[in-house]
């Protein structure tokens, strides 16, 4: 099977210190994986790169065998394409929520790719009914608890039906009620042949199914 | 599981400009670095030198510059300024020039009237001035880290609950890029597509980015009072000359001397 994503000799750095040193990865359509190391050991900074936010200083990230650097995202349909495929739920909820309601959150993605209002409503529907959070599609993103604010990012990502579900530490500040069931929710939406990526150091709530990195 | 999920969609995004969000997420990186980035020591000589010492001399600086009505000591003035200017690193050079450079321009526009009305001394005079002041300034905010010089602020007096008040206004100002950095980087990797409502974005980041800072600062004052505070607040100040305060001191006293020779 070949590689969905494919990171070689990656090195990353801050301007006084390194980030990411020497990092060699091959992930393959339909994994799960658990990238699991201490604060500050560079999960994020990988995330960030595998989500074409950040670019290497040295070495190569193919996306489906594409490299994606700057000159090819400045190519903005490769660029779109490139976002559509992998989604990005953020350590930080607050920072992704931006809509004046979690309805209006979810649609974002869908109203973009120009579904017609029928198709946006039944895709936010089963989103919202997937996370459990139909009873908050009217609610301003601000108001809601921790775990709240966490599942209509998780939601509003799953719209835009992304391959790949990249995760940065999901289960921070979360109780453990909502911890088992996101741990749920990715194996399903791996069951269901999506590529999970996930930073963590949960120990406890990454299943089997991860291969480790 | 929904169907949809399991399914790949068959998506070409149609053509869009986003060149906003790119610029927007440059120039919040541009005011974030220059937060972080300003006075690093290892830059130069001239980034370890007291911040004490820097804030006081540009201040009598500017004053002096000010207050004087000879065309050969503004000229001094600035040549003195530009030569420290020279002691900055590549970018602080380009930033500080820039600004003297617009501001230049500006100020000649306006003086010119003046100038061909025959008021030719003083509009140079001016316009020495402005570049004086501006560059001193610049200089100095390049070269000294923001929270050094808050609390060197403390040498002339100003209440330490202003100096926190600034030194918390800093902080919060770098929090929040953090913030609205993310929340561009979350738009842009959410715009996979056709958004013709791309501006209306921007007041609702900007809308929660308000209540993000509302909810920061009632738990700062939260935290503050239950750690204490009743509204006094005592910054401590520590002051140490070294070899190149001593000469930077020595220069400036000279260009203060001048002042009443010339």
């Amino acid at each position: 099977m070949n590689n969905i994503i494919e990171l070689k000799n990656i090195n990353y750095g801050y301007s006084s210190s390194s980030a990411l040193k020497n990092i060699n990865l091959g992930i393959e359509e339909g994994d799960s994986v658990a990238i699991i190391g201490p604060n500050g050991s560079g999960k994020s900074s990988l995330l960030k790169l595998m989500n074409g936010i950040i670019f290497p200083d040295s070495g190569e990230y193919l996306f489906r065998g594409k490299i994606i650097d700057s000159q090819n995202l400045n190519d903005k349909t490769f660029l779109k394409k490139f976002h559509k495929s992998i989604g990005f739920v953020f350590q930080n909820s607050d920072s992704q929520l931006f809509c004046q309601n979690v309805y209006e959150e979810i649609a974002f993605g869908p109203r973009q790719m120009q579904f017609s209002e029928d198709e946006i409503n039944s895709r936010v529907r089963d989103c919202l009914e997937m996370l459990c959070i139909d009873h908050l599609k009217h609610r301003e993103p601000y108001h809601l608890s921790e775990g709240e604010k966490k599942k209509v990012a998780i939601a509003a990502v799953l719209a835009l039906n992304p391959e790949v579900l990249v995760l940065d530490e999901p289960m921070n500040g979360l109780d453990p009620r909502i911890k088992r069931f996101m741990k749920e929710l990715l194996i399903e939406l791996n069951k269901a042949g999506k590529t999970i990526i996930c930073a963590t150091h949960e120990f406890e709530y990454i299943g089997i199914s991860y291969y480790f990195a | 599981m929904t169907n949809w999920l399991s399914k790949k969609d068959e998506y070409y995004p149609p053509k869009d400009r986003d060149l906003f969000i790119d610029k927007s997420i440059l120039s919040v990186l541009t005011m974030m670095s220059g937060i972080r980035w300003a006075g690093k020591p290892e830059n130069g000589v001239y980034y370890r030198i007291n911040a004490t010492l820097k804030f006081i001399f540009t201040f009598v600086l500017i004053l002096l510059l000010s207050l004087s009505q000879s065309f050969q000591f503004i000229l001094l003035c600035d040549c003195f300024i530009i030569l420290t200017m020279g002691m900055l690193d590549a970018g602080d050079i380009k930033r500080t020039a820039i600004v003297i450079f617009i501001a230049g321009i500006f100020a000649s526009l306006i003086l010119l009237p003046s100038a061909l009305m025959g008021n030719f001394h003083n509009s140079a005079n001016l316009f020495l001035k402005i570049i004086g002041n501006l560059a001193a300034v610049n200089i100095l905010a390049n070269s000294t880290k923001w929270s050094h010089l808050t609390r060197s602020m403390k040498v002339i007096k100003l209440p330490d609950i202003f100096i926190l008040v600034l030194d918390i206004t800093i902080k919060y100002i770098f929090i929040l890029g953090e913030y609205s950095i993310n929340m561009l980087y979350a738009l842009r990797l959410r715009s996979v597509g056709r958004n013709d409502r791309k501006h209306q974005s921007i007041p609702n980041l900007m809308g929660a980015l308000f209540l993000k800072s509302k909810e920061m600062a009632e738990l700062t004052y939260s935290a503050m009072e239950c750690r204490g505070f009743d509204g006094r607040y005592l910054s401590s100040w520590k002051f140490r000359m070294k070899m190149e305060d001593f000469i930077y001191s020595g220069a400036n006293f000279l260009v203060i001397a001048l002042f009443f020779c010339i």
